[in-house]
């Protein structure tokens, strides 16, 4: 497949970014694929409804509805606070930022994909945003360059907090409560 | 779910503390109508797929419509089960086998054997080592790390114990790997039935708080040698 070009603006440079097929895992360690079988017969799956009709999966759709059951025009995108998320373009089409990132920004990154890249760019982290289609959310991406090659990992970062001892102990650094001091005599109003 | 960790240092010193999954910095999205309803995605008969295509003769589509299925079509299927039957067979069949088959890298045939689920292996007796160490900088340009995890406490031992790791692997600037089973060299397997992953762990720390992130991996950052080969014929 060839390689499709997208455009990264680093300070005042503008840097192409030649991004080739994404690099599947079954490329390099071989793929396992699980069949059903009895007596030696590979068996067809089929889907069986409450009312005992069976259809094959190609039979099924997975489609998008409404509270009526049909959708008239085409779903919004939003946030769950209900924020409406505009379409944005794919990176093919649109320039995007470029910086330097550290180890930590890197360390943040759940990568879903992997794509070998070609440019010009010194070894380094550096970190954008990507979309290979129009989207309403560019994944986050690291551009991870070293002397034998380039590769653009896109995903998503993971905020993982500091812990602290006193985020679990500051329960027994309050003050007390007096009405939970012990009484002087026991007792017995309830029952 | 809460999943804990039986781990052990180099040293030899262990505690079971848990496992704990970080929050996506990436908005969660959610689609609606133009009156702001939830579109939810639903389960749909769309017609008879598998047709003999003999039997669609111009009298058979005016008199039956065989590729429609008035019976069911466009009926939403709310619960689905998956079921086996032996090809063009009406009746279903059960004491079936499932089969992995593996396949090399060039799509050659290596293993079939039967399907036996994986028992997650992190909180077993012989606990999960701190093993090798290996520098930040060449961990992030040998692994694709495609998901991950971060360790917490319940108590000051746990504390202490996990704040004494995390300084260790800082003030080195490495990571470790983390191995399973007796010898301590197994990848992970974090839930029954679970994908066995190879696992590092990555140290901070700011004052007494720290941060151990744990990074699962199952693939190196190379290009696949089929591409290489084609690319310099």
């Amino acid at each position: 497949m060839a390689n499709k070009l997208i455009l990264l603006q680093i300070g005042d440079s503008e840097v192409p970014v030649a991004v080739g097929a994404s690099i599947r895992r079954e490329e390099l360690y071989g793929r396992q694929t699980r069949t059903v079988e009895k007596d030696g017969l590979v068996l067809e799956k089929v889907v069986l409804d409450p009312e005992g009709n069976v259809f094959i999966p190609a039979d099924i759709a997975h489609l998008p509805t409404d509270g009526q059951g049909s959708l008239t025009t085409p779903p919004l995108v939003q946030t769950e606070d209900g924020e409406p998320l505009p379409q944005r373009l794919s990176s093919f089409k649109e320039k995007r930022t470029l910086r330097p990132a550290g180890l930590a920004d890197v360390a943040r990154l759940r990568v879903d994909a992997v794509f070998p890249v070609a440019c010009d760019l010194p070894p380094g982290f550096y970190c954008t945003e990507f979309t290979y289609r129009d989207a309403p959310v560019l994944k986050a991406a690291v551009l991870n360059v070293t002397s034998d090659g380039a590769f653009l990992l896109t995903g998503a970062f993971i905020e993982t907090p500091l812990q602290g001892q006193a985020d679990v102990y500051s329960f027994f650094d309050e003050d007390e409560d007096p009405d939970d001091e012990d009484p002087e005599e026991i007792s017995f109003e309830m029952f | 779910m809460k999943t804990t960790i039986h781990l052990s240092t180099e040293d030899g010193t262990n505690a079971r503390v848990p496992l704990l999954r970080g929050r996506r910095l990436t908005p969660r999205t959610m689609r609606v109508t133009a009156l702001g309803e939830e579109v939810q995605t639903r389960t749909v008969h769309r017609g008879n797929a598998r047709v003999d295509a003999e039997m669609l003769t111009t009298q058979a589509l005016v008199e039956g419509d065989p590729e429609i299925g008035l019976a069911t079509i466009g009926r939403i299927l709310p619960e689905t089960t998956r079921a086996y039957r032996r090809p063009g067979a009406v009746g279903l069949e059960g004491n079936f086998q499932v089969i992995v088959t593996t396949y090399a890298a060039d799509g050659t045939e290596k293993d079939r054997a039967v399907h036996t689920p994986r028992k997650a292996n992190i909180n077993e007796l012989a606990p999960v080592r701190i093993g090798k160490r290996i520098p930040l900088a060449e961990l992030f340009q040998r692994f694709v790390f495609h998901n991950q995890f971060h360790l917490g406490h319940e108590d000051g031992l746990q504390h202490e114990f996990l704040l004494a790791i995390a300084r260790r692997l800082e003030a080195a600037s490495e990571a470790a790997m983390l191995g399973a089973g007796p010898k301590g060299n197994q990848p992970l397997v974090l839930q029954t039935g679970g994908t066995p992953t190879r696992a590092f762990l990555l140290g901070e720390t700011d004052g007494e708080k720290y941060r151990l992130r744990v990074l699962l991996t199952r693939q190196e950052l190379k290009v696949p040698e089929a591409r290489t080969v084609s690319a310099t014929d």
